[in-house]
């Protein structure tokens, strides 16, 4: 049993070293910001211990991390699924299966919209959009059974997006309507999010 | 890192080894030949400069220019070249220029992204222009949206006019053309041909406009002295 | 020259040898910050502000300590931080194309697709769990550095790292095999 769980985690490590070395691009960001932050001075080291940063672990913390990361599909634990119903603001329509026009209501410019794609064999979802500047990794899903599914807040107007399962397969939504731009060999659903001023 | 620069007190010394390696033109340069900040990272420099372009050019036309960007950026994630996602750039600028003088400069921007996008369908302009007559102040997007749909689906593009042109004509919302699409998607999805599919549905939903509007489609008038159609 | 070393420097004043603490750290930061994220630019945002804070808050490092394990620690943070501010943001605001920026793409950056059902798979484990897994397994630190960096307990940390490792198990499993 220790040897296969060594192996499983000598492979995982083998992985993870593997995962592409970040680009030149944020070392140089990092650099630039270091540029305009004053130097650091040498503190009396007998305060040292005093000073030196803590792991904030308050009660709360743990839940709030909890309730952040449900985006990136984390399961959640039945206690927090009340907080989540009071935390996330409920969606003016029923869930958009695709295509919906989203009514209007509510000050904002913004809706919170609900994708859908029923995917019982994907072990990984997300919605690529307009919205989110086409970035698989954007707007990941979280599993309910066989349906995937995530809230993203989208401006009004007509929105076009995609679900990209297992990380390489695009899919269009079967119950939106498609768009006729295809231009990258792929077809693209249609959403339209209404914003106070229209009907 | 790209050499350490000069070493020295303070963090001055950092940033003159950064300035050195990383910009070599000056400020006022670099702000002019910066790519949209949107694509910085997502696409190679010169295809950045190239949307870039689009994007300034349309902005400065009044058109929309954040379609253009995702587009941009919808190409990068699909790992299409630098040419093709230039082209869908371009093309796209083109017809939002056209979808803007055929829907009128006071459009919203979403209605000229929705025109430019039935337009790619085929659309007529002036199937556009008689849309925006239908509904001078309403939004067209959605009759646009559902348009486009059918084309994709394969229903002639004039058929696919008609169809629309004619339930917004009666009077026909949102809602009603959305449940439209809906019934022909799924009477083509059930092996019906596109063009039956929206015949045959164009025609329920008239049927239901009418009967909503208390007139048969025929004579368009409304009022409870109008004969109801069963 | 060793890390301990290269902090006295730059609190000398030599401070242009902080770059030197960032090639040896910044890209062990990033990696650890996007597994534990499960996204670019976010994995960005936290690095760099770890490594500011580090660097501001330089003088209190105890040269006793293992370096990596404090700025593992500030880095732990940062990620932790910005989890929870995500979770608001997300409920708010449209994600900023703008914010895409710099984001390693997979079709502009040289992608290793074994790299994405990995991701799926951690992104299963509850966040603590998911630290130290990534600490354990990832980063390779032995469990008195990872209660250094994470404030927890080393028997807590084991029994993280031992159920997170049977929750990845079938995956790991499953990507070996094939």
């Amino acid at each position: 049993m220790a040897e296969i769980e060594d192996r499983l985690a000598a492979y995982f490590a083998a992985e993870y070293r593997r995962s592409p070395a970040p680009a030149a691009a944020a070392r140089a960001r990092l650099v630039g910001r270091l540029a305009s932050v004053p130097p650091p001075r040498r503190r009396a080291r007998a305060f040292a211990w005093l000073l030196g940063p803590r792991v904030v672990l308050s009660p709360l913390a743990g839940a709030c991390a909890a309730l952040a990361l449900v985006a990136i599909g984390v399961a959640v634990s039945p206690t927090l699924r009340d907080t989540l119903r009071v935390a996330l603001p409920r969606p003016a329509s029923t869930p958009a299966a695709g295509g919906t026009r989203v009514p209007a209501g509510g000050a904002g410019s913004e809706r919170l919209v609900q994708f859908v794609l029923v995917a019982p064999g994907a072990s990984r979802v997300g919605v690529v959009g307009d919205f989110n500047g086409w970035d698989p990794l954007g707007s990941p899903m979280r599993r309910i059974g066989d349906a995937w599914t995530v809230a993203v807040p989208v401006s009004r107007g007509r929105h076009v997006y995609a679900f990209v399962v297992d990380g390489t397969r695009w899919v269009s939504d079967p119950a939106a309507p498609l768009a006729p731009e295809d231009e990258f060999g792929f077809r693209k659903s249609v959403m339209v999010v209404a914003g106070a001023d229209s009907t | 890192m790209n050499g350490p620069g000069s070493r020295g007190r303070g963090g001055a010394a950092l940033l003159v080894g950064l300035v050195l390696t990383l910009a070599p033109l000056g400020a006022s340069a670099r702000a002019a030949e910066a790519p949209d900040p949107a694509l910085a990272g997502r696409l190679e420099p010169g295809v950045a400069a190239e949307v870039t372009r689009a994007v300034r050019a349309a902005r400065a036309a009044g058109l929309p220019d954040e379609p253009l960007i995702s587009t941009a950026l919808e190409g990068a994630s699909r790992g299409a070249t630098p040419d093709r996602i230039v082209r869908a750039v371009r093309r796209l600028a083109g017809e939002l220029e056209r979808a803007r003088a055929a829907l009128g400069g006071r459009s919203r921007p979403e209605e000229i992204v929705a025109g430019a996008s039935a337009l790619r369908a085929g659309i007529a302009t002036a199937t556009l222009g008689q849309l925006r007559a239908l509904r001078p102040a309403e939004s067209v997007v959605v009759p646009l949206v559902v348009y486009g749909d059918f084309v994709v689906r394969r229903v002639p593009p004039e058929r696919a006019a008609s169809a629309v042109l004619d339930l917004t004509r009666a009077g026909a919302r949102d809602e009603d053309l959305i449940r439209l699409r809906e019934r022909v998607a799924q009477d083509i999805g059930a092996g019906a041909t596109p063009v039956d599919a929206v015949a045959l549905r164009t025609r329920g939903a008239a049927l239901e406009l009418a009967a909503r509007q208390g007139a048969t489609p025929a004579s368009g008038g409304s009022g409870p002295g109008a004969a109801r159609v069963p | 020259m060793t890390d301990a070393e290269l902090v006295a420097r730059v609190l000398d004043g030599h401070v242009a040898d902080f770059a030197l603490l960032v090639d040896r750290h910044h890209a062990d930061c990033l990696r650890f910050a996007r597994h534990l994220l499960g996204n670019e630019h976010d994995a960005e945002d936290a690095t760099q502000e770890a490594f500011v804070h580090a660097y501001t808050s330089l003088g209190r490092y105890d040269e006793r300590n293992l370096f990596r394990a404090w700025l593992y620690r500030i880095l732990v943070n940062q990620c932790r931080t910005l989890a929870r501010q995500r979770g608001r943001r997300d409920r708010r605001f449209v994600q900023d194309p703008a914010r895409v920026e710099g984001a390693e793409h997979p079709a502009t950056a040289g992608r290793d697709d074994l790299r994405e059902p990995l991701a799926a798979a951690l992104g299963a484990l509850e966040p603590r769990m998911r630290e130290a897994f990534l600490l354990r397994y990832g980063e390779g630190m032995g469990y008195a550095e990872m209660a250094r960096v994470t404030g927890s307990g080393v028997s807590a940390l084991k029994m993280r790292v031992k159920r997170a490792l049977a929750i990845l198990r079938p995956r790991l499993e499953e990507l070996l095999g094939g």
